[in-house]
């Protein structure tokens, strides 16, 4: 499934504002990382 | 308080209060749903030529109750993590001295132990330096 990042960046005196639409993997569990 | 912040915001305020010519300091906030059981590794940012990034705190919360991990990440290799659950619980956060040089790129992922969606916000801090 698709999740969407909604992020804000701040760099001293610029804002950033951006969305990235990740293709989801299944999660392995505690300690696998992604 | 010292650094500008005030007092309510001190769990959250940069580890470095006083910044130097060629310093400027630096943030991520990530909000974001991730469905059940589902992980990914999103890159969020790209250190410029001629900066290095010092990330001096992280940390994440979420609406719904029960863990979930977040990783950041130095290109393709995680170099910290953190377990992300609601707020108030416990301190979810970490402060450190995390070093991006120009070129690195620092990426997040968020691991969804739950077997329901969860609303996950993520908070960076940290400062750019000229070099």
């Amino acid at each position: 499934m698709k999740a969407i990042f909604n992020i804000i960046i701040t760099e001293g005196e610029k804002v950033e504002r951006k969305t990235i639409v990740k293709e989801m993997e299944k999660a392995g569990g505690e300690g696998s990382g992604r | 308080m010292a650094s500008g912040f005030p007092d309510y915001y001190s769990a959250s305020a940069p580890a470095r209060t006083g910044l130097r010519a060629g310093q400027s300091r630096w943030s991520i906030i990530l909000s974001t749903i991730i469905p059940p059981g589902d992980s990914g590794l999103v890159p969020l940012y790209t250190v410029p030529a001629g900066k290095q990034l010092i990330m001096t705190f992280f940390k994440g919360s979420k609406r719904q109750p029960g863990i979930a991990l977040g990783y950041v990440y130095r290109d393709t290799a995680a170099t910290c993590g953190l377990y992300i659950d609601v707020p108030m619980v416990y301190n979810t956060g970490e402060s450190g001295g995390y070093v991006f040089n120009e070129g690195e790129v620092l990426g997040f992922s968020i691991n969804n132990l739950l077997s329901i969606n969860i609303n996950v916000e993520v908070m960076l801090q940290g400062t750019l330096t000229e070099v």
